[in-house]
């Protein structure tokens, strides 16, 4: 019996990867494929060697950089020591998403593409290409490469003989079986009992509740921007932390949200529903509790905040039953639609729970059990931790900024979890949040000679806190920091904090505050202006270079920056310094942490 | 010797029985050779495919070259070889080798030379006899346990042109309905297999993702082959108006003038305003509110009334 296998794995960095991953994955699912969709970090990659067949779909972000949820899966592949035939059983194909605007255009799925074939994968096909620039976007290159690529996949293994390919035009099987029990059956409310808890510690599917010891703000009150240093206890955890880690936190969605969409969908929270896996590859929600409340699920799990992606309308067309209503959702899901769906969802950032008080005919017609399907369980957020168990310990500080900005729609945009967690008051209730770490991607030298320069404005300063509490606490030195925000007197973070430090000659601090004079003045201009001192450090004394960060432009201004050093204090022409820079990124003695 | 020149980087494979000084004394003078712009690696043979050197980095390969040479080399090593090397560079082999095939471990010169073709070299030379000291001999006789072996010398080039990755080989398999695939190696399960449990490892050395890429990577597409076959987008883009349109906007966007461009109605004059932004037309003033009931009386405030203009 041969086996009608497909695995779809994905990284994204805003979802649209994971988008159109799953749309290969149901289109798989029509001819017959027993198919997985998961991110590549969430694959366990050691069975890669096993695996018939793959199909790849990344994206290009930020500086040409791979998307955060394949960075690890990336990192592995990359290892000198993997043999040439390891994927000797593989069949692949990779689809990159990117922008041509940019120089390093869908450089992610080049060089994945480049790379399992030296590791012995097999390409089914050409690498796809898409563009943002395309004047119909991504889908004019994935709409005749998924045709092509069905075609090649099906002379491989075609249908069985009693199968035919299952219509686009039918709506396919929900998720989850869903089944409303009664009152009292089952009575296992409450938190979700793992089945091995504690074997590897806290992590998504196990959370730990830490208590929020306080979330104080350390912005001045009349500054535009509320920013908060969150104290979150861990003991009893068994969870530890280094320099350069992340905390993931997993916030719940805003009661106001809460109320108005069970409203909405005329729902009774108080109803519990059983949930049972319709698919063999769809595994049940590991952090769900069997059976499980609507308030619940309405309150911790489906992600109402979020903006919805083209499947979501696809589905409403199958059950809309008002005529304009049906049309727009169809247009929606057209290639040419596309453009028009970026400008009512993705543009303004309108939430599900928006787009759905706008439609309220379907609103009658969407069945519960689609609900899983419509909607995507909330995802956790990632923070650098500020803080070192060495100066805290029991300890998470995170340094968050609260998201809120405007766009064309008249209620302004609010981040999910900023403003959770800026809303809990610790002095009143017993918060709780649920979190776990996982390793960060910078990685700070463990030697004590070795100096460091860290880059980092605004909430960028966040694992250079952490960095600093943990060398400082042991008394070492050598560390260099170069600090940026608006005004001193308004957002200049953990100045306090500093001084004592730089009193005892273990902490040097450069800042620069953009609006506090006529001319704007950041940190990269500050690092022409020690362009000796930073030479010094780093040519005779070792040191390593960090740049964290919130912006889009500052990582390449201080590249240039740096540039301009080498260029004049080192005495290099344009592409020695360039070169020298990308040694020193080789030797991981120059990394960027920027966050969009 | 005389393959290699000035500022040349060459990769030297030894295995078998040869010894570490004489291994030491080729490097020194294959590195006298190259002198300081070039360089000299050296690897044990059947360490070879594991150690994934980059592709196209070395002008030549020499296997065997010391003597006595024990290597038989696999298809194997011999395609890792072809993708080493740098388009018209050069490999030279020396291997044992019998003069009839008996089904033995040794191969005749002629099988190597075909199975360098194999690999995807080209300009394969005539096999030239190595001539051997007694000692030598001895010393490969007791190895191999064979009687009457022959060294030979041969060497073969790389294509100018670059025929790609590694996976040159398998891609014929992807013709046939039914793909046979090689079995997979015991070998490369277990590297995998202890590797990801290690999977936060910094100091594990890692191939550079920027050398994955070469030339015909580094291109953009073509802009013309960016634009939609009929015309939409463009300026049609930005400013829609309402199927049933009634406050003017069709007739604006159709290219007539109206005079009524700067008061803006407070009260819905399509009457699609209702309908939510999806629907609503780019001048209505209700944009960026929610749907409403046709008939509910909306306020709008002084900011919404002045618009973005």
């Amino acid at each position: 019996m041969e086996s009608r296998q497909l695995t779809v794995l994905y990284g994204s960095q805003t979802g649209t990867a994971q988008d159109v991953a799953e749309r290969v994955a149901r289109e798989a699912k029509r001819r017959h494929f027993s198919t997985k969709v998961l991110s590549m970090d969430q694959y366990p990659i050691a069975s890669l060697i096993h695996e018939p067949m793959v199909i790849f779909v990344c994206s290009t972000t930020g500086q040409g950089d791979e998307p955060d949820n394949m960075k690890v899966f990336w990192k592995f592949l990359l290892r000198k020591n993997l043999p040439t035939n390891s994927l000797c059983q593989l069949n692949f194909a990779v689809l990159g998403l990117g922008d041509s605007s940019y120089q390093k255009f869908n450089f992610v799925a080049k060089k994945l593409q480049k790379r399992l074939q030296q590791l012995g994968g097999t390409p089914l096909h050409t690498l796809g290409l898409a563009d943002d620039q395309h004047d119909l976007g991504p889908d004019a290159v994935v709409d005749p490469w998924l045709n092509t690529l069905w075609n090649k996949v099906l002379s491989l293994h075609p249908l069985p003989s009693d199968k035919a390919i299952i219509s686009e035009h039918i709506l396919p099987p929900p998720r989850y079986k869903v089944q409303f029990v009664d009152g009292d059956e089952h009575s296992m409310n409450g938190l979700h009992v793992p089945t091995d808890s504690n074997v590897s510690g806290p992590s998504q599917d196990n959370p730990f509740y830490a208590r929020l010891v306080s979330n104080n703000r350390i912005t001045a009150d009349d500054h535009w921007q509320d920013v908060r240093l969150i104290k979150l206890d861990v003991s009893g955890s068994g969870l530890s932390h280094a320099a350069g880690d992340v905390a993931m936190i997993q916030p719940p969605n805003l009661p106001d949200e809460v109320q108005t969409f069970i409203q909405l969908l005329k729902l009774n929270p108080e109803d519990r529903i059983l949930l049972q896996q319709n698919d063999p590859d769809v595994p049940l929600p590991p952090t769900l509790p069997q059976p499980c409340s609507i308030q619940h699920l309405v309150e911790q799990y489906w992600d109402i905040h979020a903006v919805p992606r083209r499947w979501f309308f696809t589905l409403l067309s199958y059950f809309a039953d008002n005529e304009l209503e049906k049309e727009k959702f169809q247009e929606f899901s057209t290639a040419e639609g596309q453009e028009e769906l970026y400008s009512y969802c993705n543009r303004p950032k309108r939430t599900t729970l928006e787009v759905l008080e706008d439609f309220p005919h379907v609103i009658n017609t969407i069945p519960v059990d689609y609900l899983f399907d419509l909607i995507p369980p909330i995802q956790p957020r990632a923070f650098s931790i500020a803080s070192s168990l060495q100066a805290h310990p029991n300890e998470v500080h995170v340094l968050m900024a609260v998201v809120q900005y405007k766009t064309k729609l008249f209620t302004p945009r609010r981040g999910l979890c900023s403003t959770w967690l800026s809303s809990l008051n610790p002095q009143k209730d017993d918060v709780r949040v649920p979190m776990w770490i996982r390793r960060g991607t910078i990685s700070f030298p463990r030697t004590p000679a070795t100096p460091v320069i860290m880059v980092g404005p605004g909430t960028g300063l966040a694992p250079f806190r952490g960095f600093i509490e943990e060398r400082t606490t042991c008394g070492i030195g050598g560390n260099v920091l170069f600090f940026g925000s608006r005004n001193e007197d308004k957002d200049y973070f953990c100045a306090s904090e500093w001084q004592p430090l730089v009193e005892k000659g273990l902490l040097s601090v450069y800042t620069a505050f953009s609006r506090d004079q006529e001319e704007k003045i950041y940190v990269q201009h500050r690092i022409k202006e020690n362009g000796a001192e930073i030479w010094d450090l780093i040519h005779n004394q070792e040191a390593w270079i960090f740049v964290a960060g919130n912006a889009k432009q500052m990582p390449t201004d201080v590249q240039s920056a740096l540039q301009s050093v080498l260029m004049e204090h080192g005495d290099m022409g344009e592409t020695e310094a360039d070169r020298y820079i990308h040694s020193l990124e080789h030797r991981r003695r120059y990394q960027v942490e920027a966050w969009s | 010797m005389d393959h290699v020149n000035p500022g040349q980087s060459v990769l030297l494979l030894w295995g078998g029985a040869v010894s570490g000084d004489m291994i030491q004394m080729t490097v020194g003078n294959l590195q006298t050779k190259v002198g300081q712009k070039g360089h000299v690696r050296v690897e044990h043979v059947d360490r070879l495919l594991l150690s994934n050197h980059g592709s196209s980095t070395f002008d030549v390969v020499l296997s065997g070259t010391i003597n006595p040479p024990t290597t038989v080399h696999s298809g194997d090593v011999l395609a890792e070889v072809a993708r080493l090397l740098k388009p018209c560079g050069r490999a030279v082999l020396c291997e044992p080798t019998v003069s009839t095939d008996n089904g033995g471990a040794l191969r005749t010169a002629a099988k190597v030379g075909s199975s360098l073709k194999l690999a995807g070299l080209v300009s394969v030379s005539d096999a030239k006899e190595v001539s051997l000291s007694q000692q030598e001999q001895d010393l490969l006789k007791q190895a191999l346990s064979v009687d009457g072996i022959r060294v030979v010398e041969i060497s073969a080039s790389k294509p100018s042109y670059e025929v790609g990755s590694s996976a040159q080989l398998t891609l014929s398999f992807a013709k046939k309905k039914q793909v046979e695939k090689p079995k997979l190696d015991e070998n490369a399960a277990k590297i995998w297999s202890l590797s990801a449990v290690d999977m936060n490892d910094d100091d594990i050395d890692l191939v550079d993702p920027d050398e994955l890429l070469d030339e015909e990577d580094l291109k953009k597409p073509d802009p013309a082959s960016l634009k939609a076959e009929c015309g939409t987008g463009g300026d049609t883009k930005k400013r829609k108006a309402c199927k049933n349109c009634t406050c003017g906007l069709a007739e604006e966007l159709d290219g007539d003038q109206t005079e009524k461009t700067s008061s803006k109605p407070a009260t819905s004059a399509c009457g699609n305003c209702y309908l939510g932004d999806a629907f609503r037309c780019a001048s209505c003033p209700y944009l960026g509110m929610p749907a409403f009931k046709s008939g509910e009386k909306i306020t709008l405030t002084d900011r919404q009334l002045k618009g973005d203009l």
